[in-house]
């Protein structure tokens, strides 16, 4: 009986005192499409795959950042060039099954993928979030040179590695 | 007698509609006032700052798929969401929210119906309620909707008892059971009900978020434990008839008790319809604070609680104000 | 015996024994680049360091001899230093190119700097680089058509050099300039070519040799490794199919001392492109209106087997006949035989197309000459004389002859005789080249002038003294001394032959297609068993007659009985015999035999004579053609069903010397072809029989049951190479 009314007269009261202190703090929420957050330096979004200042591809197929991929969510098929240099000929990341970990990015020792600042890339077709090579690939200066179709957030053109928040 | 019908109709139409629109503002509330008690923004997208949300969840649900399952009780399972909804749209017809006023020359009562057992009426009608949940539960023919109807109805009678007998207090000063007459035993502010009987307001706050189902007694519909109780098979309007009536019944409560220990109306400078509504809201609030506030109990506690706290308690308090009356 | 400790365990060894086996024998790992036991020790790449006791400097393991109470440590800080030290120096002029090397992965080099090696350099300075092309950035040179080489990331151990030079007997590899710039290069403009050039792409610890249909394929770590058996000829050598899917990106050696003693040939490490090859057989195909159309196995095996039933009703079961392989396994020949003799009732079922001249069949009892090899493969090696008679042997058995080199390299006598010149004439230590079909009449001048020249050993050979002259008067008759003439050999050479076979300790006379496929094989066999016996060799141990078969299962169909007249197991037949292969094309010709099912074998492009073939067949009712690919034969074929290849179906193959091999499967049959064993049991119960075999372990079951050289052999333990199954 006793715990009861403690209960009523001290321990409620007092919950009721903290939520109405609560009432009235600014909300934390961030609203997204017109507000984004910083993104850390380390964030991982959607992958890109760098050039080399000559504008050839710094992937060489190596198949470490499949090997490293705990999703296995990487395929690749190497070829060689009209140079005998090894190159991707195919090269695909299934965006649905990767788990943005980083690993590919750590394993890479062409220092070619990276996983970028870009997270709008949703899409309402499971075949478009595999991306090809074409989709992965930026200019020498870091711009994407196809801009995956996302349905909100801004146009193509955008740094891949830029802030977006 | 024509003109009484057409007033009384045009006093329905309006409480109806405002009845409802109140429903509505009220889900609106909860959510907004729930948001940023959790420091949160709630609805913001539909109008300005979401005002128009339920608008939208209501044209949602009209919209949704009205799945009637293979094996439901068919009839019972219609008529289920009707039962808890209809008896939380007629319990206002007793409540006064107004003093009588003078319009063409014709007194008009802020009630719709102001008749002398208004608050047995309240009770009885009530009851009823519990019984579109307990037909819900069975007839969808599910475990956790039979589960949650059991709970339901076993809270409701635990509580029920309680509810009546803590009231008990306030009808002995007021020698009425005429809503009007306790409202109008409150025209002073140390006359209204709150302070002349605490520990019945204390404990008709506690049976009413009991028979509201609502946290922390939402034991019917425990998401954690039966996913949603008895209306887990529900879908469209009459997901939302349960909802209407949840809501409905919130403000009913709230209303009774604005009636019965706030004094009604009763308030300086304003219009007494004014006050009314601010103390309605007042409750209102108070129960989203609850909800922001409480966690759940746990089935044995509350039983517990119910039957060997509330009800000797309620008990003790009608005779606290039997032994003060008669002193 | 020596005694000697190691790492503070102790054991004795042989005299003579190094460093390095010693410490194999205790399971403790010294690293080696340099080192490969069938090649010579050269000490070059310092790797093997290891500490012995009272021995102020670091010894190599790989060539210092154990003695008396050495002590021996391989892992004191001394030895780690020094391998830390021998890899830092390595690694300086390593291009560390490891992502486009497709060594990568298996790499000895990578293994052991990640196991031993440091893991940061201290070398700042530019790495060596041999240019090829001075405009390009990549130093990739195609030395020959399998081979290409990237000297970048030599760490020159010359194990390719000493393997061209030491195992396969070529000099088409070599090592150029010195110190630094050491330069493994072929001679300007001569590729290496020689039918074991594969080989040094395995034997490289590094990518400086790669090989080329292998290059840039895939990484080595997403294929998967299965052991299996090679199918390309009789040899038999074990062999691990790299694949990923249902694709096989490269073969590489599954060492097996008996066999291949870890080499294979070009034919066998880069001959699998049928296996994926766009025109593959995918489903069973009916001819209809004189057109080949794909129709569903259903229809296809009702089809097969109501023709086959309507002609067995109407002119008896000795109306069809079978066509075996030697390039299925034996299970599949064993369901073949069985579906003839008891699903048709027939003994219509020969295996040799290739020849209109037929060698007897072989009995359980005698096991008599004519029947594969009397010796092993090891055996080959050891034996101080080797005849080559009418064997091309690079071509035909390329790793036998890899024995017949190591056998030379021993100081072994080899001798060739061929009507055409062989690349084996190298070695010979007396080539003779005779003009065709005169074999007989050159192996009867060898005998005569052993009796003549009284060389031959009485005592051991057990002849009597009339069967001497017997076999003196038949060499020395007036035709065989003109047609001596006609072989094209002098007397002179005849003489230094013979001086060399009766001088030799022991004598294995190798013979290939060319003797086994000749009018006179019979004589010539029995020529050469008459050899053996004058020099007094016939029951020693590397001695012996050895006919080379062509297919891979050549030995395993003649034991599973697809002979017209022998059962699995050589058992006699017991009523009449059927036919053969040319007596069958005869009775098609009669118009005996109306339906031929022919399994594996491709008699227009086997068969001597293809228009006679192609116009024999084309006279069947139903020719049933089972094959992977569409060959010559299927073309004229009313029914084609597709079979599956030896990468897509389980079974045993049975080599050259009898050993009895395992097959594994690495993917399923493409498309929607079946392995040859599934399609024979459908086709059988669909005529109402039970073949009830789930899997080739139950047919083989049942074979060892029934043939009795193949009884008490183990399917589970048959693919591991210490417990081969060999042919009793």
């Amino acid at each position: 009986m006793f715990e009861v009314f403690k209960t009523i007269f001290l321990a409620i009261p007092k919950g009721l005192s903290v939520t109405f202190k609560y009432l009235f703090t600014k909300a934390i929420t961030v609203r997204y499409p017109e507000q984004k957050l910083t993104l850390s330096p380390r964030y991982r979004g959607l992958h890109y795959l760098k050039r080399n200042e000559d504008g050839s591809e710094k992937c060489v197929c190596c198949g470490l950042c499949a090997a490293a991929c705990p999703s296995g969510c990487i395929y690749m098929e190497p070829a060689e060039d009209e140079f005998g240099q090894r190159y991707a000929k195919v090269y695909e990341i299934n965006e649905l099954r990767c788990i943005f970990c980083g690993y590919c990015q750590e394993a890479c020792p062409k220092e070619a993928i990276f996983l970028g600042k870009e997270y709008e890339f949703s899409n309402d077709q499971r075949e478009k979030m595999i991306y090809k090579k074409e989709d992965l690939l930026v200019s020498i200066f870091g711009q994407r040179m196809k801009r995956p179709d996302a349905r909100t957030g801004p146009s193509g053109g955008v740094r891949p590695d830029e802030h977006s928040g | 007698m024509l003109t009484f019908i057409i007033i009384t109709l045009i006093k329905v139409l309006v409480i109806f509609v405002v009845f409802l629109l109140m429903i509505a503002l009220l889900t609106w509330l909860e959510r907004k006032l729930l948001g940023h008690f959790q420091v949160r923004l709630g609805p913001m997208r539909v109008g300005p700052h979401g005002l128009l949300q339920p608008i939208a969840d209501g044209i949602k649900l009209l919209f949704k798929e009205d799945i009637i399952p293979d094996n439901v009780n068919k009839f019972v399972y219609v008529l289920a969401p009707l039962l808890t909804f209809i008896p939380a749209l007629i319990i206002v017809a007793v409540i006064p929210f107004g003093k009588s006023i003078e319009l063409f020359g014709q007194r008009i009562d802020m009630v719709i119906s102001n008749f002398n057992m208004g608050i047995l009426y309240i009770f009885a009608v009530a009851s009823l309620s519990v019984y579109g949940i307990v037909l819900a539960g069975w007839s969808s023919n599910n475990k956790y909707s039979l589960l949650g109807g059991l709970r339901s109805s076993a809270q409701m009678i635990s509580y029920e008892v309680s509810l009546g007998l803590s009231l008990i207090g306030v009808f002995m000063i007021a020698g009425s059971l005429n809503l009007v007459d306790i409202v109008n035993a409150q025209d002073k502010l140390y006359n209204w009900f709150i302070i002349r009987q605490p520990l019945g307001f204390l404990l008709y706050l506690v049976c009413a978020t009991a028979e509201l189902n609502r946290i922390p007694f939402d034991l019917p519909e425990a998401e954690q434990e039966l996913v949603a109780g008895y209306y887990i098979e529900y879908s469209s309007m009459k997901f939302s008839m349960f909802f209407l009536g949840e809501y409905g019944n919130m403000i009913n409560v709230s209303a009774l008790a604005t009636t019965l220990f706030l004094g009604g109306w009763h308030g300086p400078f304003l219009p007494p319809v004014v006050w009314f509504l601010i103390k309605l809201t007042a409750f209102l609030f108070f129960f989203i604070w609850i909800r922001a506030t409480l966690p759940r109990f746990r089935y044995d506690q509350l039983m517990n609680f119910g039957w060997k706290v509330l009800l000797p308690l309620t008990i003790l308090n009608v005779l606290i104000t039997a032994v003060v009356m008669i002193l | 015996m020596v005694t000697l400790t190691i790492d503070g365990k102790q054991i004795i060894v042989e005299e003579g024994t190094t460093i390095l086996k010693a410490a194999e024998k205790l399971g403790i790992e010294i690293p080696t680049f340099c080192y490969h036991d069938q090649l010579e020790t050269v000490g070059a790449c310092r790797m093997c360091l290891v500490e012995v006791e009272k021995i102020p400097k670091l010894q190599v393991a790989c060539a210092t001899v154990v003695s008396e109470g050495m002590v021996v440590r391989t892992d004191s800080p001394q030895v780690v230093n020094a391998r830390k030290g021998v890899l830092e120096f390595l690694l300086i002029n390593h291009p560390l190119d490891c992502p486009v090397c497709d060594k990568g992965g298996e790499c000895e080099l990578q293994n052991l700097v990640f196991k031993y090696g440091s893991d940061k350099s201290r070398f700042v300075e530019g790495k060596r680089r041999y240019i090829v092309d001075p405009k390009s950035k990549y130093d990739d040179l195609a030395i020959g058509p399998h081979i290409i080489r990237n000297m970048n990331r030599c760490i020159q151990c010359r194990k390719c050099v000493r393997f061209i030079n030491e195992i396969a007997g070529e000099d088409d590899l070599g090592t150029f300039k010195r110190g630094s710039k050491t330069e493994i290069n072929i001679l300007p403009d001569i590729p290496i070519d020689n039918p074991y050039s594969g080989n040094v792409t395995e034997i490289c610890p590094v990518g400086a040799l790669t090989s080329k249909s292998f290059r840039y394929k895939i990484r080595v770590w997403q294929t998967e490794a299965i052991p299996t058996v090679c199918p390309q000829c009789a040899d038999g050598c074990n062999i691990r199919i790299w694949k990923k899917d249902e694709r096989i990106y490269r073969i590489t050696s599954r060492r097996n001392d008996e066999v291949d003693e870890g080499f294979l040939c070009d034919k066998g490490r880069f001959g699998f492109d049928f296996v994926n090859h766009p025109d593959r057989l995918k489903n069973p195909l009916i001819k209809k209106n004189g057109k080949l159309s794909e129709a569903p196995w259903d229809e296809t095996i009702k089809f097969v087997t109501s023709s086959f039933m309507k002609i067995k009703g109407e002119t008896g079961s000795d109306s069809l006949a079978g066509v075996g392989s030697g390039k299925v396994t034996n299970e599949d020949n064993y369901l073949f035989q069985k579906f003839f003799r008891s699903v048709i009732g027939t003994n219509n079922i020969d295996h040799r197309v290739d020849s209109k001249n037929l060698l007897p069949s072989p009995d359980t009892q005698i096991r008599n000459k004519y029947f594969g090899m009397k010796n092993t493969i090891n055996q080959i090696a050891n034996s101080k004389l080797i005849l080559v008679l009418g064997c091309d042997l690079e071509k035909e058995h390329p790793i036998i002859n890899l024995r017949v080199i190591k056998a030379r390299r021993k100081g072994s006598s080899i001798l060739v005789a061929n009507p055409v010149s062989t690349r084996l004439n190298r070695f010979a230590q007396n080539g003779l080249l005779y003009k065709q079909r005169t074999e007989t009449d050159f192996l009867n001048g060898v005998l005569r002038e052993i009796i003549e020249t009284k060389q031959y050993d009485n005592a051991k050979s057990g002849f009597s003294s009339s069967e001497i002259e017997d076999l003196r008067r038949k060499v020395s008759s007036s035709d065989s001394l003109k047609a001596l003439q006609t072989t094209g050999i002098g007397a002179e050479n005849i003489k230094s032959f013979v001086n060399a076979l009766v001088k030799a300790e022991s004598i294995i006379i190798l013979c290939g297609a060319e003797i086994i496929s000749n009018p006179k094989n019979v004589e010539i066999i029995n020529s050469l068993y008459d050899l053996i016996r004058l020099t007094g060799h016939q029951d020693k141990d590397n001695s012996g007659v050895n006919l080379l078969w062509k297919h891979s299962n050549s030995q395993g169909t003649l034991d599973c009985g697809i002979l017209p007249d022998r059962l699995p197991g050589y058992v006699r037949i017991s009523g009449k015999p059927g036919l053969n292969f040319n007596l069958m094309l005869e009775a098609v010709n009669q118009g005996k035999i109306k339906a031929m099912y022919i399994m594996g074998s491709d008699p227009l492009s086997e068969y001597p004579d293809r228009e006679y073939v192609k116009s024999t067949l084309g006279k069947l009712e139903i020719l049933l053609v089972q094959d992977i690919l569409i060959t010559e034969t299927a073309k004229i074929a009313n029914v084609i069903l597709p079979g599956a290849s030896f990468a897509e179906k389980e079974g045993t193959f049975t080599n050259v010397e009898g050993r009895v091999q395992k097959l594994n499967k690495a993917f399923d049959p493409l498309a929607d072809s079946k392995a040859d064993g599934q399609i024979i049991c459908l086709l059988a119960q669909a005529m109402g029989h039970e073949f009830e075999y789930r899997t080739p372990k139950d047919i083989f079951k049942e074979l060892t049951g029934v043939s009795p050289i193949y009884s008490g052999m183990d399917w589970e333990t048959l693919g591991l190479s210490k417990k081969q199954g060999k042919v009793k």
